[in-house]
């Protein structure tokens, strides 16, 4: 009985976390920045319309999600922790991108970078069901998993990005980056429906 | 000792009805929802929240605010400080139960065949 009790208070201190349609358009700005970075063609008018694509698109996510799963304001204390890892991993994605940049290092420290956010996310998340964790977000910690992989992958030589006709590992990687985010929220949207459309929970008011 | 079917009849019904107990959890966990994402949340039907919610007002286990989206009405929930403490304790002695129903259950002597 308190497992559906307890999935009710995942979903409810994780309602906003749990869309995962709203990582679509993150995904989507980071696979066109990997592949404009590659092309270097100077012409911004491609990033800026690129960019009013994806911003509508995430409006039109927050419509859909407000309107059929309704809103779910999170606890003050939930926000605040939230707001110090998202600056904290936006400077370590800045730093880890000049890194990249000046390939001083033979892994993706980019790669390596969101793999932990998306780790630290899956651990926030999950802290109060630990059993069952992988079970009720199982998206964020595999693509954590996948993308770390992939960035270490230069160590033993495999120079993937070359195959995908990337001119640097740099943008290969932001372009995996944004493709396996765009899964993972994808995964995510199709689990979190099938979890908010079960059938009525059964009331005993009467007898009681 | 009171064994647990006691303790089970000695519960607050207000809060340990199923529908109840699934609303009062799920705004324990937030700092409040709105009435399609309760719904969503407990798999209530529209009517059936609608009763559950106005019995936990009443009570004074939550509040409920009512407001305007565009022209779509929309009721904004909160759990009460007299409610969170409510659902907490709650759960406490439901866990306390389970304990003693398993201590119980392996001190009482099985009938021999």
């Amino acid at each position: 009985m308190k497992d559906r009790y307890a999935q009710i208070q995942f979903i409810a201190a994780n309602y906003l976390r749990l869309q995962g349609l709203r990582m679509v358009p993150i995904g989507l700005l980071v696979l066109f920045t990997g592949i404009w970075n590659n092309s270097r063609q100077g012409d911004l008018s491609g990033p800026i319309l690129s960019f009013v694509g994806i911003a509508a698109l995430y409006w039109l996510i927050d419509l859909y999600y407000n309107q059929v799963f309704g809103r779910v304001t999170p606890t003050p204390a939930q926000h605040k922790v939230e707001l110090i890892v998202s600056i904290t991993f936006s400077i370590l994605a800045i730093l880890s991108f000049v890194l990249d940049s000046a390939k001083i290092l033979p892994i993706s420290m980019l790669g390596v970078t969101l793999a932990g956010a998306l780790a630290v996310d899956f651990w926030q998340a999950t802290r109060s069901v630990r059993g069952e964790a992988f079970a009720l977000f199982p998206e964020m910690l595999v693509s954590a998993i996948v993308i770390f992989i992939v960035s270490i992958l230069p160590i033993f030589g495999i120079t993937w990005w070359e195959a995908f006709g990337f001119k640097a590992q740099v943008e290969g990687m932001l372009a995996f980056d944004g493709i396996v985010l765009i899964v993972a929220g994808m995964w995510g949207h199709l689990r979190i429906r099938r979890n908010l459309s079960a059938g009525e929970a059964k009331s005993n008011d009467i007898a009681l | 000792m009171t064994s647990p079917f006691e303790q089970l009849a000695n519960l607050d019904k207000l809060i340990h009805e199923p529908a109840r107990l699934a609303i009062l959890t799920a705004l324990s966990a937030c700092e409040s929802a709105d009435f399609t994402a309760l719904r969503r949340l407990t798999g209530l039907s529209d009517g059936n929240l609608s009763v559950q919610l106005s019995k936990l007002e009443e009570a004074g286990l939550i509040k409920t605010k009512k407001q305007f989206v565009g022209k779509k009405p929309n009721t904004h929930v909160q759990i009460s400080a007299k409610g969170l403490e409510a659902v907490q304790r709650h759960w406490e002695r439901l866990d306390a139960i389970r304990k003693n129903a398993e201590a119980w259950e392996n001190d009482t002597p099985t009938p021999e065949t």
